[in-house]
């Protein structure tokens, strides 16, 4: 990237956000996950050596709600780190505790790891959850969540999705389903309703308590087929907004759509993410609801840009929707990469902050940044 | 065995005062002099009496490094010299021996006059301990004495800084003072040889921290200044030393053409004064990349800066006024401030760490009501704002700093050892090599098994690489010759030619010894059995039977003799060379064994 447009959109940046922070970790990520609202984990996913897990605590300035004088730097600072022999591919944290559980090539295993130790950073890996699924099934999708105890759930298709206690390692639910179909995301919506989407589109629904339960069938509408599908949950689903849908589901075509959680086989809303080319895989497709905008969804995973888009202005037809901010921090910030373009792995909204997002690219760069409201990309 | 000897007087784990005290190979070496900006008593100084509790420093220390100018590196210098007492050399590269002085005196400046402290250093014992100083340049080798020597590597972080190699023989120690690793407008990276030291010394403040970009910051310092200017306010920005100050004129400069912007920036002429003379330090510093930059860009031609006159202070309207001081202790800068300070709309952009007692240090502390002379207050409305544009090495930066000098141990300073763990783990585990992060007094000691190097005469190496298979270039190759240690050098050399040269004749030694065997038949029957017997058991080994009638067993020979006193007797001679003794010796109490009854 030439020196000079770089500079460009260095320029341009300062109308269009009013915050931003550009950071090159060693490795790249494609996990970006809180831990409270202080610090994230990062993780590399190198197939060929050791990685590294490391929890970053927030420049000052992006976590303080009160105005406080001066928070001089802007840097993140590596509170712990650990090292990983296998590629993170999925990280979460327990919610209240100091566990992590993270899962990746070469098996279907999860790995728990210890943030927590009074005499030294370093996060240890505290054991492993063999899940008997078999070694040459896709990689496991995690969810975590401490119901009574830590619980992670996981699962590579939807006849294998399980949940377990992380200390006794005991399973306490497991899905009676005969639907083989591959799981691309997984979720808590409380901790006793599991939620998982599969690689098709279809949503299925649980609720722990009836263990054994099947997991809801739902049939897939026809505007889902022929592409492959991940989703996002909104995460005040309890006690949220009644009128709100909170699913959506993003297809490697670009296509959006939005689900009532009381009716997950009616589409609500539909519409087209605009870009250019369709993405080959869900490897690193990513979408998910802001905390605070109403209505607000990010999307990334096509390229190197972040789009955000706003559910509540889309198209009655079902379109193309016009993204309300996109990112191309990734692309244009000129970090020295040797010529190639930065595909987005992963982002995360900020808790609080309405309009502020961390995105990582696949260039080792970590971006932090809160755009302008009043300003449109042209 | 030879080692090494380190002890943080200063840093350690502490930031601030770095003062480190290195033993190699019984030279003394004291690397930085540095102040704790945070105490107010002696607890600012290092701990000197650790190094010797009695007998002069002087004849203790071979030398003192000084890596660069900031005060936490050499502000105890003058101190240690003059009132502690230390007339030996002391070595900084040539823009920090330009820098330091006026850093020290405006030092001891704000300490005594504004703070009226008593027991400090004086004008004159900076001018002293100045004249001690010894400047160095990049690359170049000097020699402190005959057996110890250093040299100066580019460190980037500030003008002047550098990482010095020190070398005694062949065991050496690098220790890099502040650097940073990834160039910016005015100073490149820093950069070393491989240069295998036996131990690097490095700093690790910033060894937890993942660093914002460079253009971030500076987005940041523009929006600050543009939204200021928009809404009609001021900027004053105090700087000290010509670098940082051209870095932001330059930004500011691109910025005001690219917006079309026309609120007047203005520096200050305290800053021409010493510019020629910086300029010049510092165009030799850098490289020729930057150099060229600077050199296109005449410095004072700016299109939109101009110089500043002080009556300018009270003109209405938005400017950018670049003043010095930098911390807003005295001078213009100070003048500006305390005209400025009244309205809200105006801003004060604070470029670095002040030093407790200034102005600077106050409002950065979040003071709004300021006492100046007369006892009239000053209450601060402007607003108040800190970049950090200082560049140090980040953890990626240190891991790139080992790659490029494969030291065979690190050891961190300036880092807590509890939160370090796992940057410890990570430099072990990538290099392989030891990572020591000792506290501030405690010693750490390394053995290190330094390399003789030996001259081998041709001849030896030709003829033992002719023996056997190609060498193995990864495998280590045994050769036998003679090292001759003779007026300061060592050679390996064939034996032939240390006894030619001695002018000694080879001998050789011969045992035979005889084995009496129990056998009535003809002697050639016997030795016929025994080459048999030989052959069977001595499966490794080449056994002949020779044309002669006797046995070869590698180079042992084995004969029948015919004096025996019975018939039934044989004997046999076995006869070896000194060399061969041990398998001589066995062949023979395998001999005496006797003989297995033959088979029929």
């Amino acid at each position: 990237m030439a020196a000079e447009s770089a500079e460009d959109w260095l320029l341009e940046s300062l109308r269009l956000y009013n915050d931003l922070h550009v950071f090159e970790l060693q490795e790249p990520t494609r996990v970006i996950e809180w831990i409270g609202e202080k610090s994230v984990c990062v993780a590399g996913y190198e197939n060929s050596r050791r990685n590294e897990i490391l929890q970053l605590l927030l420049p000052q300035k992006l976590y303080v709600k009160e105005k406080q004088g001066l928070c001089p730097e802007r840097d993140f600072k590596v509170e712990r780190g650990g090292f990983s022999d296998r590629p993170v591919y999925s990280l979460r944290h327990v919610p209240d505790t100091s566990l992590l559980v993270t899962s990746g090539p070469p098996d279907s295993s999860l790995q728990v790891w210890q943030l927590a130790a009074e005499d030294t950073d370093v996060i240890k890996c505290a054991s492993t959850i063999p899940t008997g699924n078999d070694s040459k099934k896709p990689w496991t999708k995690i969810a975590t969540t401490l119901a009574r105890t830590p619980c992670v759930l996981h699962g590579s298709r939807v006849n294998n999705v399980q949940i377990t206690e992380i200390e006794s390692k005991k399973n306490i639910y497991t899905a009676a389903s005969s639907i083989s179909d591959e799981v691309s995301s997984l979720e808590f919506l409380d901790c006793n309703t599991l939620l998982a989407c599969c690689v098709n589109g279809q949503l299925c629904l649980a609720d722990v308590r009836q263990p054994q339960s099947p997991l809801g069938d739902a049939s897939i509408p026809w505007a889902l087929s022929g592409e492959q599908w991940c989703m996002g949950v909104s995460p005040g689903v309890q006690g949220s907004d009644v009128n709100a849908p909170a699913i959506a589901r993003l297809s490697s075509g670009g296509q959006l759509t939005l689900t009532d959680l009381r009716n997950i086989s009616k589409l609500l809303k539909s519409a087209r993410c605009k870009v250019s080319a369709a993405s080959p895989s869900t490897e690193f497709l990513c979408v998910s609801w802001a905390p605070v905008l109403d209505g607000c969804l990010a999307v990334s995973g096509f390229n190197g840009t972040v789009h955000i888009y706003d559910t509540r202005s889309w198209p009655v037809s079902g379109g193309e929707a016009e993204p309300l901010f996109s990112h191309k921090g990734h692309i244009l910030s000129g970090m020295d990469n040797g010529g190639g373009f930065p595909l987005v792995t992963t982002h995360a909204w900020h808790p609080w902050k309405p309009r502020m997002l961390l995105s990582a690219a696949s260039d080792g760069s970590l971006h932090v940044w809160d755009w302008a409201e009043s300003h449109k990309n042209s | 065995m030879p080692e090494i000897k380190v002890t943080p007087l200063g840093a350690g784990q502490d930031v601030g005062r770095s003062c480190i005290l290195v033993s190699i190979a019984g030279k003394n070496v004291m690397l930085d002099c540095g102040m704790h900006m945070g105490y107010n008593d002696d607890r600012r100084f290092p701990d000197f009496s650790y190094i010797t509790q009695n007998g002069r420093l002087t004849d203790f220390l071979d030398c003192v490094i000084i890596s660069h100018f900031h005060l936490d590196h050499c502000g105890a210098l003058p101190y240690f010299s003059e009132m502690v007492g230390y007339d030996g050399p002391i070595y900084m590269t040539h823009p920090t021996k330009a820098i330091c002085p006026i850093l020290l005196e405006d030092y001891r400046k704000i300490t005594v006059d504004k703070k009226g402290e008593t027991n400090f250093f004086t004008s004159q014992m900076i001018k002293d301990c100045m004249k001690k100083v010894v400047a160095v340049h990049l690359h170049q080798t000097v020699q402190v004495d005959d057996e110890l020597e250093i040299k100066a590597y580019y460190a980037g972080h500030v003008l002047g800084a550098a990482m010095f190699q020190i070398k005694v023989g062949s065991e050496s120690v690098v220790y890099t003072g502040d650097y940073n690793m990834t160039p910016d407008r005015h100073l490149g990276a820093a950069w070393i040889d491989k240069c295998r030291p036996d131990l690097l010394i490095s700093e690790s403040t910033y060894a937890t921290t993942i660093r914002d970009s460079k253009r971030c910051r500076e987005r940041d310092f523009l929006k600050k200044v543009h939204e200021s200017v928009e809404r009609g306010g001021k900027v004053l920005i105090p700087v000290f030393a010509l670098g940082r100050a051209q870095e932001l004129c330059i930004l500011l400069e691109t910025f005001w053409e690219r917006m079309n912007l026309k609120a007047p920036i203005y520096f200050s002429m305290g800053l021409t004064e010493k510019a020629n003379h910086y300029y010049k330090l510092f165009i030799t510093w850098t490289n020729q990349k930057i150099r060229k930059t600077f050199v296109q860009r005449n410095m004072f031609e700016f299109k939109h800066i101009k110089a500043f006159d002080r009556a300018f202070a009270d003109n209405p309207g938005p400017m950018v006024v670049f003043a010095t001081p930098g911390m807003l202790h005295a001078g213009q800068s100070l003048q500006i401030f305390r005209k400025w300070a009244g309205n809200e709309k105006n801003m004060v952009i604070m470029p670095g760490y002040c030093v407790q007692g200034t102005v600077g240090h106050k409002i950065l502390s979040g003071q709004r009501k300021l006492e100046m002379e007369g006892r009239q207050i000053l209450e601060v409305k402007m607003q108040v704002e800190y970049m950090s544009f200082s560049a140090h090495a980040d953890a990626k930066g240190i891991m790139q700093l080992i790659r490029q000098a494969e030291p065979r141990s690190v050891l961190l300073v300036h880092g807590e050892a509890k939160k370090m763990e796992f940057l410890k783990q990570k430099i072990e585990q990538e290099f392989h090599v030891n990572c020591y992060m000792p506290a501030n007094g405690e010693t750490i000691t390394l053995f290190t098994s330094p390399n003789i190097p030996v001259d081998i005469s041709l001849g030896l190496l030709k003829r033992e690489s002719a023996i056997g298979l190609v060498p193995d270039s990864k495998k280590p190759k045994l050769m036998h010759g003679t090292l001759i240690m003779k007026d300061n050098s060592f050679r390996l050399v064939s034996p032939e030619q240390a006894l030619k040269e001695l002018g000694l004749g080879e001998h050789q030694l011969r045992f035979t010894c005889r084995v009496h065997i129990q056998d009535p038949r003809k002697e050639h029957e016997m030795v016929l059995r025994v080459y048999n017997h030989l052959k069977g058991v001595l499966k490794d080994y080449s056994v002949q039977h020779l044309p002669d009638g006797s046995i070869m067993v590698e180079s042992i020979l084995i004969q029948a003799t015919a004096q025996s006193e019975d018939q039934g007797t044989k004997v046999l001679l076995v006869s070896w060379t000194y060399q061969d003794e041990e398998l001589g010796s066995y062949l023979t109490s395998l001999l005496k064994k006797g003989l297995p009854p033959t088979t029929a």
